[in-house]
């Protein structure tokens, strides 16, 4: 039988930081859905998400917050919207303003929402990280994200090969 | 060109080879061990840093995740290989394994790069294929020529480009994976991949030559099916017989394809038991009808219609009352210049709301007769875009539960606030259009001095009225302060004034 949408349930961070939610906010998560669908009676001991911490959740409840009542997408939509959904990088202006937060943040959200299963949320973050790419060089890439140059000397060959059929369009 | 396992082998750049002669090197022992030690430090130095590269923040995410982000896209965008997907494969020897490793990522075949081609059909092994071109040119046909041995895995043809007869063997053979065929401007032979497309389930053929008959076309398993402007006249009769084949058709849209018989024969009704929507668009009116009194449908399939009526009224009319099921469905009506459309078809229980936009000039007289054969008594929304301001002479009968109104013509608007203000000078009078709600006004920036200000005052005092019966406009949306009454927003609930100010 389904709660009522006012329940209250406690989660446990890894940083042992706990959070008191609306059962429906928690809900967006189908990793904590289906961990309370398989609980038959109450429990007062908070949920432990050994996964995410205090300052992730924190940012991962006011996205679910302000989604919430949204309709989740049902097995049967997810398998024909998700080939759409992964390719496109379109995001609400919300989302986009939520999810402008530093690096480090940003792949903690994308990994939590990972863990927990918040299909929307996961695809705001691989979405942000793809539209930081866009339009730029290999260069630019690693110097967004600090990445050092670690081909093998086959790989460089290759590679130089390639660049100069696309360079030969 | 050279043929394409030539260029999949081409070296970056041929070599000399040096011809020295041999000489006594007394150290070359010694300088082969120091250059060992390079390579040596250089593969750990080049270890160390896959290693640092594993450690920062981004290494973090899981390779599914990586990959979701190099198939993100804009919606608008193609698969674009060298400006994006590149790139991603040059940027570090992590990112570069992942990308390699995943196929589907390099099952798209777009861009008509040969070389390019080849290397995706490749790298994406077995992965289902799609291919898509919308350029013609010889090299792009050398790209399809290419794609000829990957047939079996191709899952989206997309052709929008003319192509001629020497694709020969790309339609002869079988297409066990397609599921989609987008052709434009294609002579589409006949046996279109030997017959054998199991999975095509969505075909749309625009401007094609192509014989319309379950052996000519892949259509038996076809869930959606659109023909736009055959190159060749298909008899509505073959339309009819073909589409009696297609038992599984969801979704059907005709543009510009049928003609009315040219004999009496009458053709048989087609029972289309699983169809959802369809359009019939550009379609002169009598063939339309025709069609539509032929075709069996379930009451729920959403219909779109857009049908030549080349200004006769009178076809509208034998229209809306010969196509009898017209009443089971809601229905929008535009009226344009002697092309009548009707558009956005639904159906609703029993009868219920619906939107009529008026486009044309009308005369009222003309119009009213034919509006009254409609469930017009439930309509909810009127937008006028065009003169007509005969209107209001009897629109409390006709439009009784009119809540929306959006008016976007000067003469329009200037009759209606005219009316409306007329109302207001008696005190006994009925307020028309008690259940109007929302009111929009758009001029487009035109200013519109139409209005007297005496008959724009007692526009105001009539909406004063109305708020005091109980019954206020809730919101006039307006693009200039066409009243000038700054005290408006006392008796509207929401003045809104947007745009063009």
């Amino acid at each position: 039988m389904a709660a009522p949408a006012t329940q209250q349930i406690k989660i446990r961070c890894n940083d042992e930081k706990e959070f008191t939610v609306d059962r429906d906010v928690l809900e967006r998560s189908v990793l904590i859905k289906n961990m309370l669908e398989d609980v038959t009676e109450q429990q007062d001991a908070p949920i432990p998400l050994p996964n995410v911490s205090g300052p992730v959740m924190a940012k991962v409840l006011e996205y679910c917050t302000h989604h919430r009542g949204e309709p989740l997408p049902s097995a049967d939509t997810e398998q024909s919207q998700d080939e759409t959904r992964k390719r496109t990088t379109d995001i609400s202006e919300w989302d986009q303003k939520f999810i402008t937060v530093d690096q480090e943040m940003l792949f903690e959200i994308i990994l939590a929402a990972n863990y927990l299963d918040i299909k929307s949320l996961l695809d705001v973050g691989c979405k942000t990280v793809a539209n930081m790419i866009k339009g730029k060089t290999p260069e630019e890439i690693r110097k967004l994200f600090n990445i050092v140059n670690d081909f093998t000397p086959e790989e460089e060959a290759q590679i130089k090969k390639e660049n100069e059929w696309a360079e030969d369009r | 060109m050279a043929p394409w396992h030539e260029v999949l082998e081409t070296p970056a750049k041929p070599e000399l080879e040096p011809t020295l002669p041999h000489f006594y090197d007394p150290h070359g022992g010694a300088r082969q061990q120091i250059e060992d030690e390079i390579h040596r430090l250089e593969e750990q130095l080049q270890q160390l840093r896959v290693q640092r590269n594993s450690l920062l923040p981004i290494s973090s995410l899981p390779t599914e995740i990586l990959i979701r982000i190099f198939e993100s896209r804009q919606p608008h965008e193609q698969y674009n290989l060298t400006k994006y997907l590149l790139p991603m494969t040059w940027v570090c020897h992590h990112w570069r394994i992942v990308a390699l490793s995943y196929a589907p990522l390099w099952a798209h075949i777009n861009d008509s790069n040969l070389y390019w081609a080849l290397h995706s059909l490749a790298r994406s092994k077995e992965a289902k294929l799609t291919a898509s071109f919308e350029v013609s040119g010889k090299v792009a046909l050398n790209v399809i020529d290419a794609l000829s041995s990957h047939i079996h895995r191709i899952r989206l043809i997309k052709f929008e480009f003319e192509v001629n007869h020497t694709l020969g063997e790309f339609w002869s053979q079988p297409a066990p994976a397609l599921e989609e065929l987008q052709l434009r401007d294609v002579d589409i032979p006949i046996r279109l991949f030997s017959g054998v497309t199991p999975s095509l389930r969505k075909l749309i053929l625009t401007e094609c030559s192509f014989k319309f008959t379950p052996d000519a076309l892949p259509l038996s398993n076809l869930v959606s099916l659109t023909l736009v402007d055959p190159k060749k006249e298909i008899p509505i009769e073959v339309v009819l017989r073909t589409l009696s084949f297609l038992q599984s058709l969801e979704q059907l849209s005709l543009t510009r394809v049928l003609h009315l018989p040219k004999s009496n024969s009458q053709s048989q009704v087609v029972h289309l038991r699983d169809l959802r929507n369809l359009q019939l668009f550009s379609e002169a009116l009598p063939a339309a009808v025709y069609f539509l009194e032929h075709i069996d449908i379930p009451l729920s399939a959403q219909l779109s219609l857009r049908v030549v009526a080349n200004g006769n009224e009178r076809q509208f009319i034998d229209l809306l009352t010969g196509f009898r099921r017209i009443h089971d469905y809601e229905i929008a009506l535009t009226y344009n210049r002697g092309c009548l459309m009707i558009d956005g078809v639904t159906q609703v229980p029993n009868s219920g709301p619906f939107e009529v936009s008026l486009y044309h000039r009308l005369s009222w007289t003309g119009v009213h007769p034919l509006l009254l054969d409609l469930p017009i008594h439930h309509l909810q929304t009127l937008i006028i875009s065009d003169d007509l301001p005969e209107v209001w002479t009897s629109i409390d009968s006709t439009f009784p539960n009119l809540q929306n109104l959006c008016l976007r013509s000067r003469r329009t608007i200037a009759s209606f606030i005219q009316f409306i203000a007329l109302s207001a000078t008696y005190d006994d009078h009925d307020f028309p259009l008690p259940n109007l709600r929302v009111l929009e006004i758009e001029t487009a920036g035109v200013r519109i001095d139409v209005v007297p200000r005496n008959t724009a005052r007692k526009f105001y005092n009539a909406l004063r009225v109305r708020k005091a019966q109980g019954i206020p406009l809730i919101r006039l949306e307006t693009d200039m302060d066409i009243f000038e009454f700054p005290a408006l927003n006392e008796v509207i609930d929401e003045f809104v004034i947007v745009g063009y100010r």
